[in-house]
């Protein structure tokens, strides 16, 4: 009998475990809550990113890059904004709005730009990206703005 | 090998958080059970084979489910100690006519679930007819009557 009533504190510790895990998964640790959203870079930057800090394999996700133009580029009427290559390579980009002009791809990164409607002016602008990550476990991300400043983060994926 | 890595890890989930559950939990199947079990297949369908519906796909889960049964049978053959871990032990909860309520109600056992197995085996009616109850593996109650000489 002693195996078993050590087998029944056992199981009363799983449960306490398992409603933590609930409790987690509700929170958003395991992506999709207050937990996981959250930003690169300071609001008040030329560039920050908000994005989810833990995502699951094939799910879809946001990824909103923000980007406040130089006046040259709001003169240009576009801003191009890239991401690192690695990071564009395991995602499945389902869309991006606003859809940009031209995607570029480089060795290193995928720029793409956007146009900005006249009045935008010195605006801050939100470019979505719609993606599904591909590839489980921890992902580095790079993305900036040509010729402008750039954000680093790190998100986990789920499998 | 993504299918088969899929398959794996959720059976194996599985076999650890019924384990966690207890042995009621499988053997007093009522309707709200029932239904947890029918939404538990469901959701587990999905994360197993993922988007790919092919046939062959569908062959590999089995395969995989069959195999790890399969290879899980053999080493609770083997090793008795997996077994006890896995399967768990028989437990007596009721001993000469008298309820052992510790063992009870840290098996989540009522008096009621006793005397149901009693009436349904043995047809018999109170606690005191009863020599041993044992809660088994399963999570099914058998009952030993006590002799009928007494």
């Amino acid at each position: 009998m002693d195996y078993q009533y050590l087998a029944w504190r056992l199981q009363r510790v799983g449960w306490a475990l398992m409603a933590l895990l609930l409790l987690a998964a509700t929170l958003g640790a395991f992506g999709s809550g207050p937990l996981a959203q959250t930003n690169a870079g300071a609001e008040t930057s030329a560039l920050w990113v908000k994005y989810e800090r833990f995502g699951r394999l094939e799910v879809p996700q946001e990824l909103v890059l923000n980007v406040k133009p130089t006046p040259e580029q709001a003169r240009a009427g576009k801003v191009t904004v890239w991401v690192s290559r690695p990071y564009a390579d395991q995602l499945m980009v389902d869309t991006v709005v606003p859809t940009p002009d031209f995607l570029r791809g480089g060795p290193d990164r995928v720029e793409f730009d956007v146009q900005l409607t006249p009045d935008s002016g010195d605006k801050s602008i939100a470019v979505t990206l719609y993606v599904q990550h591909q590839n489980a476990g921890k992902q580095t991300a790079r993305a900036g703005v040509a010729g402008g400043p750039s954000v680093d983060w790190w998100e986990f994926i789920y499998p | 090998m993504n299918t088969f890595l899929r398959v794996a890890v959720i059976y194996l989930i599985l076999m650890i958080l019924f384990r966690i559950m207890g042995k009621r939990s499988l053997a007093s199947i009522t309707t709200f059970d029932f239904v947890v079990l029918l939404i538990i297949s469901e959701t587990t369908q999905q994360a197993m084979i993922g988007n790919d519906f092919s046939v062959t796909n569908a062959l590999i889960a089995i395969l995989t489910l069959l195999v790890l049964d399969l290879g899980l049978s053999f080493l609770k053959a083997k090793s008795p100690l997996i077994d006890r871990w896995m399967d768990s032990v028989p437990v007596i909860i009721v001993e000469d006519g008298k309820t052992l309520d510790d063992r009870m109600g840290r098996a989540r056992v009522d008096r009621d679930d006793i005397l149901m197995a009693a009436r349904m085996s043995h047809g018999l009616e109170r606690i005191d007819q009863i020599k041993f109850a044992v809660l088994e593996r399963s999570g099914e109650i058998s009952i030993i009557p006590e002799d009928e000489e007494k």
